[in-house]
C-alpha cells in the first residue's frame, strides 16, 4: 500500500502539467464521492421529510388543495393551540431571559472557582429536561407536592395548578434557564471592564454606563438568545406531553395527535400546522436578523 | 462594593438553588419510604433502586438506549469526519451550505420531522418505522450540528491547506496525511463531541416515543410508560438516568480542559 | 509647590502588598514616563491615581487639592488605556463627545470641542466611523482625542502604544508629546520600552517591584544608573561582579561595577581618545558579531568572563570574523559602580 502511493506521488512530481491537472480533478471527484452517502442520508432523514410536510400540506382528500389551511382558520381549537403556544414560549422566555441575564452579569462577580462550578454545573442541568424533569416537578410543585404543601403552609399559595399555564410556565421557565445562562455568560464577557472605568474617568455613574455603552452592546445577544429561547420553547414537546399526558393544548401536542394519536388521524392536516410553526419559528428568526441589521454590529 | 458583591453572590446561589431542588427532590423522593402530604418524608431505603435495577424491562430498555445512541454516533462518526475534511480542503467555498444545513435540526421540531418521517418510512420501500434503524438515522442527523461544530473548530485551528502540503512534500499520500496527521488532531474535538452526543441522544423522547414507541423501548419512553406506577420507583429511575448522562457530560467537560 | 504630590502611597491586594511607599511629586506640564519590567506595579498606580483602584495608606495632592478619597468621577484625571476601551456601539464624534455630555455642557460647546479634538489627533473626515471601521493607530487616536477633549489637570496613558506597529508607534509617540508640549499637559507615560522613555520624557521614574528605584532625566538615568537593576535594564550595561571588575579593571571595588558598551574600545581598531582615561588593555577572543544598524555589537569573551561592545558601523573591512583576539580597553571615566 505505502508503495503504491510513493509510486503515486512520484508520478505527480513528473507528470506533465496537463495529466496532472487531469489527477487532481479526478481526485476532487472521489472526494465528491466520498461525502455522498452523508448527504444522502442526511437528506434522507431531514430534508425529505420536510418536503413530505410542505407538500402535504397542500394536498386534501388526493387532490391539491388550501382546504387544510382553510381548516386551521376554522378551527377554535387549533387557533387555541397557536396562541397558547405562543403565550407559554413567549412567558416562560421572557422570564428565563431575565434570569439568565442577571445570572450571567452576576456571575462575573464572583470567585472564579464558584463560578465555574456553577457554569459545569448548568451544562448538566441542561440535560434535565423532559420526561424526568415532568416527573420532577410532579413531585415538588405537583398537587401534593413538597414545595406546593410548603408554600401554602406559610400562606404564600392559595391555588396552584401544575398542570395549567402558569404551572407550565414554571417549568418551561425552569428548562429554559440553564440554555439562557450558556448563551449569555459569554456575551457579558464582551463587556471589558476598561469600558467601564473609562466611562467613570469620564465623569459617567455606573448606570449612565450601563444605559449607554452595556446595554446597547449587549442587547443584540439578549435579543438573540430570547429568539433561541422561544424557537426552543415552541418546539418543546416531551415536557407538556408527559406532564399533561397531551391534555394542554400546545401545537406540538396537536402536530403529535394528528399523526400519532389513538382517536384521529390526519397527516396532512398534522403537516399545515408544522408548516405554519416552522414559518412562525422563521418570521421570529427573521425580525431578529432585522433588528441586527440595523444595529452598530452591521455597519 | 461589599453591598453589591453579596448581592452577585445572592444571585448565583440562588440560580443554583432553583436548578438543583427539582433533582434534590427527586432524589429525596427516590430515596423515601413514603412521602404522601407532608413536606419531609417518613423514611429512607433503598428498596426503590433494588427493585428497578431488577427489573428485566427496565434493563433491556437501558441497553436498547445506549445500543441506539452508540449505532447513530458510529454512524455519524464515520460519514461526518471525511465529509468534513472533504469540504474544508477540496471545497472550501461550500463551507457554508454545511453552515445551512447543520441549522436545519436545530431549527425544525423534533415533532415537525417526525410528521414526515412517520409517513414516509411506513411502507416500503423502507418500512424502518418501529424498527431501531428509524432511530439510529434520525439520531444521525440530530447530532450532527454538536458533531459538526467540534470537528469543523478544530479543523479550523489546524490550517488544513498548509498542513496537507507539508504533508504531501514529505512524501504523505492525500489519504495517509487524513489518517495519520488530520486524525490525530481532531481526535480530542471529536471525543469531546461524542461524549456530549451522547448525553443529548440519551435524553432524546420526541422521536423514539412518536416513530417507534414500545416496540423497541428506550429508557425515555420506558420512564414514560412507567408514569402511573409509584412515584418513588419513576423517581429512582429519573436519578439513575441522570447520573448515566451527568458521568458523561462530566467526561467530556474533564475532557475539554 | 509642586503640581502633583505623591506621598507615602501604599496599596496591597489582599495581603499582597504591590507597593508600600510611594514618594514623588511632578511640575506641571511635565511629561514623566513610568519605565519598569513587567509586573512591578506600574498600572496598579496609575490607577491609584486616577481612582480606579482605592489606596490603603498615603495622599494624592493635584494644584493642593488632597484627592485621595475623591471619586474618579470627580478627580479630573484623564487616563489612555492599552486596549483603547473604544465603546463599540459609538461613532469617533459620540465617543469624544461622550465625556463632555456626561458634563451636561451645551451643545454648541460640545460640537466645538469634538471639532477641536478630531482636528488635534487629525482624524478628521473618520467622524461617522465605529471604533470596528479604524485601524489601531486610529483607534489609540480616538481615545486620546476622547480624554484631550476633557481639559484634564492629568493625563494618564498606560502603553497607548504597545499594541501598534514600529512606525505607527514611532509617529503616534511624537505627535503626543507635540500635543502635551502645546496644551501643557501634566502627563503620566507608562510603557516598558526604553527607547520610548528616554527619547519622550521630561523625567523618567523607574520602577521595580513596587518601588521607584530611579527618577531623572534620560540622560541622567542613562549615564548614572542608581542600583544594578537600572544598570541592566537600561541601555545594554555590562554588569560586572566586584570580584571580576578587581580582576579585570584592576579597581579596588567592594561593588558590583557597570560599563556600557560603547565605552569600551578595540585599541587595534579605533585611536584611543587621549582625554579620557583608559584601563590597560585586556585580551579577548570574539565570540559573535551583531550588525544593528549604525552599530556592530561583538560579544567578546575574556579571562573574566564575557564583555558586550558596541563600535559605530563606519565601514564593513572593521567586521572581525569570530574567533579572532583582539585588545579591549576600558574607558575607565565611564564605569560606574553601583550597589
Ligand atoms: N486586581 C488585582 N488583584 C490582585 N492582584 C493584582 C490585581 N491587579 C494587579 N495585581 C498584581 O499587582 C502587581 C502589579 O500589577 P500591575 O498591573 O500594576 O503591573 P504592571 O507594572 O502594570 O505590569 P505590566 O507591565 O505587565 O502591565 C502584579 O503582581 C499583579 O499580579
Ligand atoms: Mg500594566
Amino acid at each position: 500500500m505505502s508503495q503504491s502511493v510513493n509510486q503515486s506521488s512520484q508520478e505527480m512530481d513528473t507528470a506533465t502539467p496537463v495529466s496532472r491537472k487531469k489527477k487532481v480533478s479526478r481526485e476532487r471527484w472521489v472526494a465528491a464521492g466520498i461525502t455522498l452517502p452523508f448527504f444522502s442520508l442526511f437528506a434522507a432523514f431531514q430534508i425529505i421529510p420536510l418536503i413530505w410536510i410542505v407538500v402535504n400540506s397542500f394536498i386534501y382528500d388526493e387532490e391539491w388543495a388550501l382546504d387544510n389551511y382553510l381548516e386551521i382558520l376554522d378551527s377554535a381549537f387549533l387557533q387555541q393551540a397557536f396562541w397558547n403556544s405562543i403565550v407559554l414560549s413567549f412567558m416562560a422566555s421572557l422570564f428565563a431571559m431575565i434570569i439568565g441575564t442577571m445570572g450571567a452579569y452576576s456571575l462575573r462577580h464572583v470567585n472564579t472557582r464558584l463560578r465555574d462550578f456553577i457554569l459545569s454545573f448548568n451544562n448538566m442541568a441542561s440535560n434535565f429536561a423532559g420526561v424526568p424533569l415532568a416527573f420532577a416537578f410532579v413531585i415538588i410543585l405537583g398537587f401534593n407536592g413538597a414545595i406546593t404543601l410548603l408554600l401554602k403552609s406559610i400562606g404564600w399559595l392559595d391555588d396552584f395548578n401544575l398542570y395549567s399555564l402558569s404551572g407550565l410556565i414554571v417549568i418551561y421557565t425552569y428548562f429554559q434557564i440553564p440554555l439562557a445562562l450558556l448563551l449569555l455568560y459569554p456575551a457579558f464577557d464582551a463587556i471589558q471592564k476598561d469600558w467601564e472605568e473609562a466611562a467613570i474617568l469620564m465623569g459617567a455613574s455606573r448606570a449612565q454606563f450601563w444605559r449607554k455603552v452595556g446595554i446597547p452592546v449587549i442587547s443584540p445577544a439578549i435579543l438573540g438568545t430570547f429568539i433561541i429561547l422561544l424557537a426552543n420553547a415552541m418546539g418543546a414537546y416531551a415536557t407538556v406531553y408527559a406532564l399533561t399526558s397531551g391534555n394542554y393544548n400546545v401545537l406540538t401536542i396537536r402536530i403529535a395527535s394528528m399523526v400519532s394519536g389513538d382517536v384521529f388521524l390526519d397527516p396532512n392536516l398534522a403537516a399545515a400546522v408544522s408548516v405554519l410553526l416552522v414559518l412562525l419559528l422563521a418570521l421570529v428568526t427573521a425580525v431578529n436578523e432585522w433588528l441586527l441589521k440595523r444595529s452598530y454590529h452591521a455597519k | 462594593m461589599q453591598n453589591s458583591n453579596r448581592f452577585h453572590y445572592g444571585v448565583v446561589y440562588g440560580i443554583f438553588a432553583i436548578l438543583l431542588l427539582p433533582l434534590l427532590s427527586t432524589a429525596l423522593y427516590s430515596l423515601a419510604t413514603r412521602w404522601g402530604a407532608t413536606i419531609l418524608p417518613d423514611g429512607l431505603t433503598f428498596d426503590w433502586y433494588i427493585q428497578l435495577w431488577s427489573d428485566p424491562r427496565f434493563l433491556l430498555a437501558f441497553g436498547q438506549s445506549i445500543l441506539i445512541c452508540l449505532g447513530a454516533l458510529a454512524l455519524g462518526t464515520l460519514l461526518i469526519v471525511p465529509t468534513i475534511f472533504v469540504v474544508f480542503y477540496y471545497f472550501p467555498r461550500l463551507k457554508w451550505v454545511m453552515n445551512l444545513l447543520i441549522l436545519l435540526p436545530f431549527a425544525v421540531p423534533p415533532v415537525v420531522s417526525s410528521v414526515g418521517l412517520l409517513q414516509i418510512y411506513a411502507d416500503d420501500p423502507f418500512p424502518i418505522v418501529g424498527t431501531p434503524w428509524i432511530l439510529i438515522f434520525t439520531y444521525f442527523t440530530i447530532a450532527l450540528p454538536f458533531m459538526y461544530r467540534a470537528i469543523a473548530n478544530s479543523m479550523h485551528a489546524l490550517n488544513l491547506p498548509d498542513l496537507m502540503d507539508a504533508a504531501h512534500l514529505l512524501g504523505a499520500s492525500t489519504w495517509q496525511a487524513f489518517l495519520l496527521v488530520v486524525l490525530p488532531n481532531i481526535r480530542k474535538g471529536l471525543i469531546v463531541s461524542l461524549f456530549l452526543s451522547f448525553s443529548f441522544l440519551f435524553s432524546e423522547f420526541v422521536f423514539a416515543n412518536i416513530l417507534v414507541g414500545t416496540r423497541y423501548e428506550t429508557l425515555q419512553v420506558y420512564l414514560f410508560n412507567m408514569r402511573h406506577t409509584s412515584g418513588h420507583f419513576t423517581s429512582a429511575l429519573v436519578i439513575s438516568y441522570f447520573m448515566f448522562v451527568l458521568i458523561f457530560t462530566w467526561i467530556a467537560n474533564r475532557l475539554n480542559k | 509647590m509642586s503640581y502633583v504630590e505623591v506621598t507615602n502611597l501604599a496599596k496591597r491586594f489582599d495581603s499582597t502588598p504591590v507597593f508600600k511607599e510611594i514618594n514623588f511629586t511632578i511640575n506641571k506640564g511635565e511629561f514623566i514616563t513610568l519605565l519598569g519590567p513587567s509586573g512591578c506595579g506600574k498600572s496598579t498606580l496609575l490607577r491609584c491615581i486616577a481612582g480606579l483602584n482605592s489606596v490603603d495608606n498615603g495622599s494624592i495632592l493635584v494644584d493642593g487639592e488632597d484627592i485621595t478619597s475623591l471619586p474618579a468621577q470627580r478627580r479630573g484625571i484623564a487616563m489612555v488605556f492599552q486596549s483603547y476601551a473604544l465603546f463599540p456601539n459609538m461613532t469617533v464624534t459620540d465617543n469624544i463627545a461622550f465625556g463632555l455630555k456626561m458634563q451636561k455642557l451645551s451643545s454648541d460647546e460640545i460640537q466645538r470641542r469634538v471639532r477641536e479634538g478630531i482636528e488635534m489627533v487629525e482624524l478628521n473626515g473618520r467622524e461617522d466611523h465605529y471604533p470596528h471601521q479604524l485601524s489601531g493607530g486610529q483607534r489609540q487616536r480616538v481615545a486620546l482625542a476622547r480624554s484631550l477633549v476633557m481639559q484634564p489637570r492629568i493625563l494618564l496613558l498606560d502603553e497607548p502604544l504597545s499594541a501598534l506597529d514600529a512606525k505607527i508607534r514611532k509617529n503616534l509617540r511624537e505627535q503626543i508629546r507635540l500635543i502635551q508640549q502645546e496644551l501643557n499637559l501634566t502627563t503620566i507615560f507608562v510603557t516598558h520600552d526604553q527607547e520610548e522613555a528616554l527619547t519622550m520624557s521630561d523625567r523618567i521614574f523607574l520602577m521595580n517591584s513596587g518601588q521607584i528605584v530611579q527618577s531623572g532625566s534620560a540622560e541622567e538615568i542613562y549615564t548614572e544608573p542608581a542600583d544594578a537593576f537600572v544598570a541592566s535594564f537600561i541601555g545594554n550595561y555590562n554588569l560586572l561582579q566586584a570580584e571580576q571588575a578587581r580582576a579585570m579593571l584592576g579597581l579596588d571595588t567592594q561593588l558590583k561595577v557597570a560599563i556600557r558598551p560603547e565605552s569600551i574600545l578595540i585599541s587595534s581598531l579605533s585611536p584611543v581618545d587621549t582625554r579620557s582615561h583608559y584601563s590597560q588593555p585586556i585580551s579577548g577572543t570574539v565570540k559573535s558579531s551583531m550588525l544593528l544598524g549604525n552599530v556592530i555589537r561583538y560579544r567578546m569573551d575574556t579571562d573574566n568572563g564575557e564583555l558586550v561592545v558596541d563600535l559605530l558601523n563606519r565601514s564593513s573591512e572593521r567586521l572581525v570574523s569570530r574567533g579572532t583576539q583582539l585588545e579591549l580597553q576600558v574607558n575607565m571615566d565611564e564605569v560606574r559602580e553601583v550597589a
